[in-house]
């Protein structure tokens, strides 16, 4: 009891961060389109809770409402709309497998350096992801909030205009003239 | 970092109000179905021309280098100055587009709307100080390109370029992208200002990660302005693209990538001046030599024009390469005269094609000084300026760039560039000669279809010969348009 | 018992135990509810064979379904079709997780909240788990392997897709006025504002809610919004190859988001637990003179029912939308409605 009470936040996350990780492999080993479809949901809704327990709540409701609820939705309706079948059985990365090997190498290596090097003193130190404020603790949608709204307006203001762009783009180049 | 005050929103205010003329563009063009070619182009001038004024009126009084939105937007000289490239190269763009627009068919609203959302994203990468500001104007200027490219859906060609450029565009704003996490990663900071101050420190501790980040960054740059080897994808989509689009891409986009380029190494970049020199030298000299070779093999004067524009973004490479104020000015110079120079050059181009991508070859050019002299007038001035033989603007923007490096000890890139614009020569004359010494096969007049582009044509023209005789003033304001240095 | 377990593990367990048997309770008397007053409004009486006044048919109806026979059609996705009416059920009942039914425990002076829990992004919660609703609609129709479910499915996805961007906007309206997400905050808000929200900044409030009802009814997927399931088009939808106690849960489903839907609705709009005018003295009376936990439980469930009879009485006044008039209302009114009431509601935020 006192090992769950004391560790059940470090008990989660390594259920959820290998449920997560089983859920991107069968997002590419999967034949059917639609199973892979729902592992990457299933990867969407794991990586939530990894958001969770570093106390990003707002990330992780976000996470959910705009990965799972609208983006993979529209997934799923386009994979039933087409009815697409049973990908041929073929190798998953052909010919360009060696060149994954070694960027996939290259990756883990990377990884495990950072993995190896980081100061984990001052990452335990550190508060949860966005809960502060000018050193003041408040709400992590707060946090969000003055850090969207405040300090990075200007990209986001612009990227409201990037995306009415490729909104237009995609009504002039997809309807038939 | 404090609140954000309503006064730094009044300084924004040119860019605001060209977003929101896109929008109106876009709402007039899907109201007014018959009359929407004109009232939206005219929208779309008018507009640039109150933004210019807002620039002067607005931006103009604050030049002293200010950055504000939490150091996001810088307002200098140097920003002002691209600013008003980037407003004149649209504005001519849009006179430019006019004709073909309206020929083929195709929806003018979203056409136009594309372009002031473009040029929004041009203006804000001028003053972008933050690498990740700079990065999402860069996107959306990139994306608005990319539509643009393959706005003649009913084209195969134009299909491909915009596919080819869309998947190399979107393949280098990962590449930059990633540069700038890795610095980000190195520093904590994506200012440029403070990029610069960690740098040293950062250098020390991560050595690696600083000069994958910065490499990675400028392999991003060196694909947005079309530098060998990062320049496949130029010649397809230059003429694969409606060839209004294929201007504002070789003007609008070049020189808006340059603005960050030489923003960021000056800025961002500058304690590791000594490492990236030797890669802009680098990639100069392979640029200079592999556009002006590549561009005398081609028998298609679009694809011509596209390496052409390759080998002038090595020229460029070459002021920016100096890293002083002759170099910095002579760069700016340099790209104002060249854009006019380019856009004149299109311009002949699209009066001369009779359907959509009819009239690109040489041969096309045959017998034109008898057919119609104002036109081929007007190409041999053209012609002559990319060359770089007076008394055009071309002349003086490479004299003052070749200056700047060999004044900085960069002689032998100087040198290279020389020889280079010498077998320029060659391709540049090719046209002028088909279009004097050759015979056409009908001697029919060519009668001018549009006098409005007939006098975007003439105005670059006349541009491009003062520049030539009278560079003072523009070099008097480009001096006055300076960085800090590195 | 350490406190911590108590605090923490059996409170908790036995309020959510309360809250479901209570939603399960009041669904199974719902159905009957609603074909009462289908009933009366088609003048006919409606069930009334089974017990006085039919009140034991729900039991019968319950007592039916759980001994039919489970028919899983040979051809379909057995694990698909078997989590598909579970995702339609279990996301409605999390929703209740953050529903303050009463007042928290500084209004009433006890120990406990009356509610589960009370978390700082509550609206958003209700938002993404009302979404992932869908996904239990979408596999079981999917999963039937019949041209009918899919297309049942089909129509679900892009109605609850189309219906979540104005439902989204339109609960910010609220959001804004409180200047928070937690669901017991905005009910203080109200509290501490004297006014609902429903009628604050009118007609901004109003709007707001209206958009939130016309949302709300075609996120469940209830009439006139019903056509994933149109029954003279689809047979049933996305539920044609259900049967037994799948069937059922699906059926449960539908009614748990009803009264998820009249819970959020009323805690934002309508006070929740408070009492109406808690401002004007003489008629303080209505609050019952009871303790505020009593009063404050008796005013949530009376809003609450009123809502879902209103539910009701559309389901037998209006005629169904044709799918394209239902895309069109959502896309070209209520999405531009909510934009302009967000923008309107932040401009008086700011001008008062």
């Amino acid at each position: 009891m006192e090992f769950l009470v004391q560790h059940g936040a470090d008990l989660l996350f390594y259920v959820f961060a290998v449920g997560a990780l089983a859920a991107a492999v069968g997002v590419i080993t999967l034949r059917n389109p639609m199973y892979c479809a729902i592992s990457l949901l299933v990867c969407f809704l794991c990586v939530a809770a990894l958001f969770l327990l570093r106390h990003a709540e707002f990330l992780a409701l976000v996470q959910v409402f705009v990965y799972g609820g609208g983006i993979m939705v529209l997934f799923l309706f386009v994979i039933m709309l087409v009815n697409l079948h049973r990908l041929r059985e073929s190798s998953v990365f052909g010919e360009y497998a060696p060149m994954a090997v070694v960027l996939a190498v290259l990756l883990v290596a990377l990884v495990l350096f950072v993995f190896l090097n980081y100061d984990q003193q001052a990452v335990a130190a550190a508060p949860g992801a966005f809960v502060s404020v000018e050193g003041q603790v408040v709400g992590n949608s707060e946090a969000v909030a003055w850090t969207l709204y405040r300090d990075y307006l200007l990209p986001f203001e612009i990227a409201s205009v990037f995306l009415l762009v490729a909104m237009v783009g995609a009504v002039v180049l997809g309807r038939k003239s | 970092m404090g609140a954000i005050e309503p006064r730094e929103f009044l300084l924004l205010a040119p860019e605001i109000f060209l977003a929101v003329a896109g929008m109106v563009v876009l709402a007039v063009g899907s109201i007014g179905r018959g009359l929407a070619h004109r009232t939206t182009a005219l929208i779309s001038l008018v507009s640039l021309a109150v933004v210019g004024a807002l620039v002067l009126t607005v931006q103009g009084p604050a030049v002293g280098g200010e950055a504000i939105l939490a150091g996001m937007f810088m307002i200098d000289g140097y920003a002002l100055f691209w600013k008003g490239i980037f407003l004149l190269a649209t504005a001519l763009t849009i006179v430019l587009s006019m004709r073909f627009v309206e020929e083929g068919g195709y929806p003018a609203g979203e056409f136009y709307a594309l372009l002031l959302f473009a040029t929004t994203g041009m203006l804000f990468m001028a003053s972008g100080f933050n690498l990740l500001s700079i990065w999402i104007s860069l996107e959306l200027m990139a994306l608005s390109s990319y539509i643009l490219a393959g706005y003649f859906k009913r084209e195969r060609r134009s299909n491909e370029a915009a596919l080819k450029y869309f998947i190399l565009g979107a393949l280098s704003s990962g590449i930059l992208l990633y540069g700038i996490s890795l610095l980000y990663g190195a520093t904590g900071t994506v200012q440029l200002t403070e990029l610069a101050a960690r740098l040293p420190a950062a250098m020390a501790a991560e050595g690696m990660l600083v000069s994958l980040g910065w490499l990675l960054l400028a392999i991003g740059l060196f694909f947005k302005v079309a530098a060998v080897p990062f320049h496949v994808w130029t010649p397809d989509v230059y003429v694969g693209a409606p060839t209004p689009v294929t201007a504002f891409l070789a003007v609008g986009s070049k020189a808006a990538a340059f603005a960050i380029l030489v923003r960021i190494l000056y800025q961002g970049l500058a304690p590791l001046l000594v490492e990236w020199q030797i890669v802009v030298a680098a990639v100069a000299v392979v640029t200079m030599i592999w556009g002006n070779l590549a561009a005398v093999t081609q028998s298609n004067v679009k694809r011509m024009l596209a390496y052409s524009s390759i080998a002038h973004a090595g020229y460029v490479l070459i002021g920016v390469l100096a890293a002083t104020e002759d170099g910095l000015w002579a760069v700016l110079f340099y790209m104002l005269a060249y854009s006019f120079i380019t856009l004149g050059t299109f311009a002949t181009v699209i009066l001369l094609e009779r359907r959509e991508y009819a009239g690109e070859t040489y041969a096309d050019y045959a017998g034109l000084a008898r057919r119609s002299p104002f036109l081929a007038a007007m190409m041999l001035i053209f012609m002559l300026a990319l060359t770089g033989i007076p008394p055009t603007g071309g002349f003086f923007g490479k004299v003052y760039l070749f200056a700047a490096a060999v004044q900085s000890g960069w002689t032998w890139v100087a040198v290279v560039g020389v020889l280079m614009s010498a077998v320029s020569l060659y391709y540049y004359m090719g046209i002028v000669v088909y279009m004097y010494l050759r015979d056409a096969e009908d001697d029919t007049p060519t009668p001018l279809p549009s006098r409005l582009l007939a006098g975007a044509i003439g105005l670059c023209a006349v541009i491009t010969v003062l520049l030539g005789i009278l560079p003072g003033p523009i070099v008097e304001l480009a001096k006055a348009s300076l960085l800090q240095l590195p | 018992m350490p406190q911590v377990l108590i605090d923490h593990l059996l409170m908790p367990v036995l309020k959510i135990g309360v809250v479901v048997g209570m939603v399960m309770g009041v669904i199974t008397y719902l159905v009957l509810a609603e074909r009462k007053i289908l009933g009366f409004i088609q003048v006919r009486v409606g069930p009334n064979r089974v017990g006085p006044w039919g009140l034991l048919q729900p039991i019968a109806d319950v007592a039916k379904l759980l001994v039919k026979e489970d028919v899983i059609p040979r051809r379909a996705v057995k694990w698909a079709f078997v989590l598909g009416p579970c995702l339609v059920v279990a996301p409605a009942l999390v929703i209740f997780a953050v529903v303050p039914f009463g007042p928290p425990s500084t209004v009433t002076g006890g120990e406990q909240n009356w509610f589960i829990t009370d978390i700082n992004v509550g609206l958003l919660f209700v938002l993404a788990f009302a979404t992932i609703g869908v996904y239990g609609i979408i596999l079981g129709g999917w999963a039937s392997n019949s041209k009918f479910s899919l297309l049942g499915g089909l129509r679900s996805a892009a109605q609850m897709i189309s219906y979540e961007v104005p439902q989204g906007f339109t609960l910010v309206v609220p959001l804004l006025m409180a200047g928070t997400m937690s669901l017991n905050g905005i009910v203080m808000a109200q509290y501490e504002q004297q006014v609902w929200f429903a009628f604050k900044f009118l007609p901004l409030g109003l709007l707001a809610f209206f958009i939130y009802l016309v949302a709300g009814i075609a996120e469940s997927n209830r009439n006139p919004f019903d056509l994933p399931e149109a029954e003279s088009e689809l047979v049933a939808g996305f539920h044609t190859e259900y049967s037994g106690m799948r069937f059922a849960l699906f059926f449960l489903g539908e009614y748990a988001n009803m009264i998820v839907i009249s819970a959020v609705a009323v805690t934002l709009f309508l006070g929740g637990w408070l009492p109406p005018f808690p401002n004007v003295g003489w008629l303080s009376f209505l609050g019952l003179g009871l303790p505020p936990a009593i009063a404050g439980l008796f005013w949530f469930t009376f809003k609450l029912f009123c809502f879902l009879f209103v539910y009701i009485w559309f389901r037998g006044t209006f005629p169904r939308y044709r799918f394209d008039q239902l895309m069109e209302l959502g896309w070209k009114w209520l999405i531009p409605l909510a934009f302009a009431n967000v923008l309107l509601t932040g401009l008086v935020k700011i001008l008062l």
